[in-house]
């Protein structure tokens, strides 16, 4: 026994000294270097702000959009007044429709992408990304004159007597889903694509070998084990979706206002920035929600970038 | 004696709460061929780390031509490391790979070809140098490896698990290629395997490791033939063990009381220390040294029946049973006067046979209480 | 099960069929307001709403509107440099913060996907927050300083991916023969880790471009981009010769597409060709 007590004490003695190197003083020169400038950018740039945003949520609005250092929780009581409330409930609900259409648009396409040649399937992502590297925005106010009273879509359809008078279609909830659609659907195959391509085929073989039908082996083995994609997609356009205030703004005709649109508002006409900013704190807060289940879920947000 | 070329006085390596490596101390001779032998997990590729610089040792100092090298960096130690899976640069051929060390030390290029030629024809690989390293085959693979390392003619080559991903017949040829490379070279090899056999059949001393200590050094014979530790017994061929406390020493010899019974067994057999009387012991008989005998011999044995035989080509390999259960494996060149399967026959082995290994740590209270049943129930007969 | 197979392979090639058709019909779809925007490129209407008659005017009048071609050398320097900034340290960062384990290392690497997974909105408003309460006057400076954040996560996760992908022990080895940290940074990490390098300054290029919501917070009355100008329009219909700028640019996009595409062909066939020439040298020993 004293033999085992004497190891003890050793053990515990180097047990102290154990951090003594970890790694020679030139590999921590390196990794500083390295490491710096992505930390101090991220303090500086994002940590920082976001404290920032916070404490200005809970100051006080003064006269003439000043900014009173008093703390306050108005802002926030602020926000659930029905004016206010149904801003957000418009925005998850076009929110919820854009992601929806999307999904659903975009996972046969992904299917389509992973039944062809590397190569081709990657002409075809060049194809689907091209119009929105240069100017989303531009190429969305072809919506606006594709859908007006007197744009593309009407006059054709007025010249095979489809239609007797113009249809409204522009400036309504209805165009602002499609705009938003047409601007995450390039972002939302591509996660889809990639986690169908993944797929082992052997596992859809072995559900028909077991006799199940086709049905079958997609919903209980294609669509889970292809869920993380899906799931990337569904963060990758519900969230740009709710601070989109531009397609509002253009398709939308101001009869759609979403948070995007609110919180821009407070930081130009309205001049209320402590409401501004609680608004983006809440927004920020239900996203992050979001993204917590995504990540529980077993998605990674190294998969948003794919 | 020469200066050892690499030297580990009293290093322990900690990761976190996890301790690696304990208390090691390792001379390596210039010219050896080292082998750091154990389980996987044992600290031997940490300890190699350590050598190369990749990991500092939590205390404790490694030395090289009896220098501290604490500050110098991997790129300023004289060794080089041909590592587990190769690590092949996969932007670069074959040639460029082998010359990278010369091209970083800025040596003019017509010698970097020079040199390139000449490790090419050392690993057999003349007119590979413009292939691309996914073109190559594990075998080739690692001869580019072994040559990348060794155009910088380091004092000491470092080899991790380098045969692990390559099969059996590859292996075998590798062991026998480095050897000879070894042996041409004249340069210090350290090698780390988890494979015994690969350790027996190349090494000029080898260290077997066990949960960060090193149980034992010595020669591949020394290793075999006088195992230390319980470990080293175990780990290195096949062997049969069995826990016991001496229960007599007298003059050269002393007696054994085990699970398995009574018997005599040499001082000069006992590894790894001293013993006294009651002291906790395991001892060590190898499969190849049993002796199962159909007519009665001399001297002590035990009675046991023949379980299962098997003939694996070179030996016959039969696993028996004693009378209190024990299991007992013995090997046999040749076939002749053997029990057959279901056969009872006498169990016993040369006193000289017997290797007593002193236990670091009190023996478990139910062997004890075993030992002492398997006493009473059965004294060797003495004839 | 033998019937069975004839019948099973048919119906797999009518999915691929039915789904190739599908995507064609999606793509057609995303690519008509391509085609309409391109169209009233040569509008003759200035409101550009209503097609009125060809012409070509907009194209000669963009080159001589020096206003126009202010903004875009702004939307443009902008860009780069944002796109430079990003890629070096999100780069760097990828590298560095792989075996990092400093006390807040972990809230770093969170929070470097923080731009990608809160809105932007939320990102402009608190950079907009920290400049005006530090009073940092607004303009290029602090719109570069929101798009090199905005893009530094993208940077850093395709740099990542390769990263993974790569076998560490490479960097070790390089070390081992005897280079230092920097030289085998350069010479073996970065063509290790080039294409993703290279996808993230690509993508953040992109994405900078056309970036709106950071840079309409950020900018001053006269700092202008090319999406702000635009945007800016809006309520009274885009300039036509905005269209024929947007034209030019997808052009210009579209070729370099075509470009890269048509180098990275020769490379591998030419890879090819010497592949199956050293293999037969090698066969002929």
């Amino acid at each position: 026994m004293p033999e085992k007590t004497k190891t003890d004490n050793l053990e515990k003695s180097t047990k102290r000294r154990r951090h003594k190197r970890e790694q020679s003083v030139r590999a921590t020169i390196s990794n500083v270097i390295m490491c710096g400038p992505i930390t101090v950018w991220s303090v500086l740039f994002i940590l920082v702000p976001v404290g920032f945003l916070v404490f200005m949520s809970f100051m006080t609005k003064g006269p003439l959009g000043r900014i009173v250092y008093k703390f306050t929780l108005d802002n926030y009581k602020e926000m659930t007044k029905p004016v206010y409330f149904s801003v957000v409930s418009e925005s998850l609900v076009i929110a919820f429709w854009t992601t929806l259409i999307t999904v659903l648009m975009g996972y046969p396409m992904g299917v389509a992408m992973a039944k062809m040649k590397k190569k081709t399937s990657g002409l075809v992502t060049i194809a689907l990304m091209l119009p929105l590297w240069v100017s989303g925005l531009v190429i969305l106010y072809s919506f606006v004159i594709m859908l007006n009273t007197s744009g593309t879509i009407n006059s054709f359809l007025l010249r095979i007597g489809l239609l007797s008078k113009p249809l409204q279609l522009l400036y309504n909830r209805f165009a602002v889903i499609i705009g938003m659609v047409y601007m995450f659907l390039p972002f939302a195959v591509l996660p889809m694509y990639s986690s169908i391509e993944k797929l082992d085929p052997a596992l859809i073989e072995a559900s028909k070998d077991l006799g199940a039908k086709p049905v079958t082996t997609f919903f209980r083995v294609q669509l889970p084990l292809t869920s993380p994609g899906i799931f990337a997609a569904v963060i990758l356009t519900f969230i740009p979706c709710i601070g989109y205030y531009m397609v509002s703004d253009m398709l939308g005709g101001g009869q759609s206002m979403l948070v995007g649109n609110l919180i821009f508002r407070q930081f130009t006409i309205s001049r209320n920035w402590p409401f501004g900013a609680a608004l983006s704190v809440v927004l920020a807060v239900i996203i992050l929600v979001m993204v917590k289940i995504y990540t529980k879920l077993g998605g990674s947000l190294d998969d948003l970038a794919a | 004696m020469a200066l050892p070329i690499v030297q580990m006085v009293n290093v322990e390596k900690w990761y976190g709460n996890n301790h690696v490596v304990k208390n090691c101390n390792l001379s390596i001779e210039a010219g050896e061929f080292l082998t750091l032998l154990g389980p996987s997990g044992c600290g031997k590729t940490t300890t190699l780390r350590m050598i190369s610089g990749f990991e500092l040792p939590s205390s404790g100092v490694v030395k090289f031509m009896n220098e501290n090298v604490e500050k110098k960096e991997p790129y300023e130690r004289d060794v080089n490391t041909v590592f587990q899976n190769y690590a092949l640069f996969p932007n670069m051929n074959v040639a460029q790979n082998i010359g990278y060390g010369l091209k970083v030390k800025k040596v003019p290029k017509e010698e970097i070809a020079r040199r390139v030629d000449d490790m090419l024809k050392l690993v057999q690989l003349e007119g590979f140098e413009k292939r691309r390293i996914n073109q190559m085959s594990g075998g080739q693979k690692q001869r580019v490896a072994i040559a990348r390392a060794l155009i910088n003619q380091p004092k000491v080559l470092l080899l991790d698990e380098p045969l692990g991903a390559l099969d059996m017949k590859l292996r075998k040829q590798m062991q026998i290629e480095l050897k000879r490379l070894q042996r041409k070279l004249g340069i210090t090899f350290v090698y780390v395997t988890h494979d015994q056999e690969e350790a027996l059949t190349m090494s000029d001393r080898i260290a077997v490791m066990s949960e960060g200590v090193i149980d034992q050094i010595g020669t591949p014979k020394e290793i075999y033939l006088h195992p230390k530790t319980r470990f080293v017994a175990g780990f290195i061929g096949e062997s049969n063990l069995y826990d016991g406390i001496v229960r007599e020493i007298e003059g050269d010899e002393m007696v054994i009381g085990t699970e398995v019974g009574v018997f005599p067994a040499l001082k000069k057999q006992l590894t790894g220390g001293t013993v006294k009387v009651n002291d906790p012991v395991t001892v060590c008989i190898r499969p190849e040294k049993m002796k199962a005998g159909i007519t009665e011999p001399e001297g002590f044995y035990f009675h046991a029946v023949m379980k299962e035989k098997i003939f694996v080509g070179n030996l016959t390999k039969m696993i028996a049973v004693m009378n209190n259960g024990n299991e007992i494996r013995i090997n046999r060149i040749d076939e002749k006067d053997l029990p057959e399967p279901g056969q009872e026959f006498f169990l016993s082995w040369d006193t000289e046979d017997a290797v007593v290994i002193p236990s670091r740590s009190p023996i478990a209270l139910d062997t004890a209480d075993s030992i002492e049943a398997a006493a009473a129930a059965e004294q060797p007969e003495e004839t | 099960m033998k019937e069975k197979k004839p019948e099973e392979k048919v119906r797999g090639r009518g999915l691929r069929i039915v789904s190739r058709i599908y995507l064609a019909v999606v793509l057609i779809l995303l690519y008509a307001p391509v085609a309409v925007m391109i169209k009233y490129s040569f509008n003759k209407s200035r409101a550009n709403v209503t097609w009125q008659s060809f012409t070509t005017k907009w194209y000669v009048k963009l080159f001589s509107d020096g206003e126009l071609w202010h903004v875009f050398l702004t939307t443009l320097l902008v860009s780069v440099i944002a796109t430079l900034l990003g890629t070096v340290i999100g780069t760097m960062g990828a590298v560095g913060m792989r075996k990092a384990r400093f006390p807040g290392s972990k809230l770093i690497t969170n929070s470097i996907y923080f731009p990608i997974v809160i809105p932007e909105i939320v990102l402009a408003v608190a950079l907009l927050l920290l400049f005006n309460l530090q009073g940092i006057s607004l303009g290029l400076p602090t719109i570069i300083i929101g798009n090199t954040t905005l893009v530094l996560p993208y940077v850093y996760i395709t740099v990542k991916a390769r990263l993974v992908g790569m076998d560490p022990s490479i960097e070790e080895a390089s070390l081992d023969l005897g280079a230092d940290r920097l030289y085998t940074f350069l010479h073996i990490t970065m063509p290790a880790i080039w294409p993703g390098v290279m996808a993230g300054a690509f993508m953040s290029f992109s994405l900078v471009l056309d970036e709106l919501i950071m840079t309409s917070f950020l900018a001053d009355a006269a700092t202008v981009t090319l999406p702000i100008k635009v945007f800016s329009m809006l309520k009274k219909g885009i300039n036509p010769e905005i269209n024929a700028l947007t034209t030019i640019i997808l052009l210009a996009a579209f070729l370099m597409v075509v470009v890269y595409l048509a180098a990275d062909e020769m490379r591998n066939r030419r890879l090819k060709k010497m592949d199956a020439e050293q293999v037969r040298l090698n066969e002929t020993d």
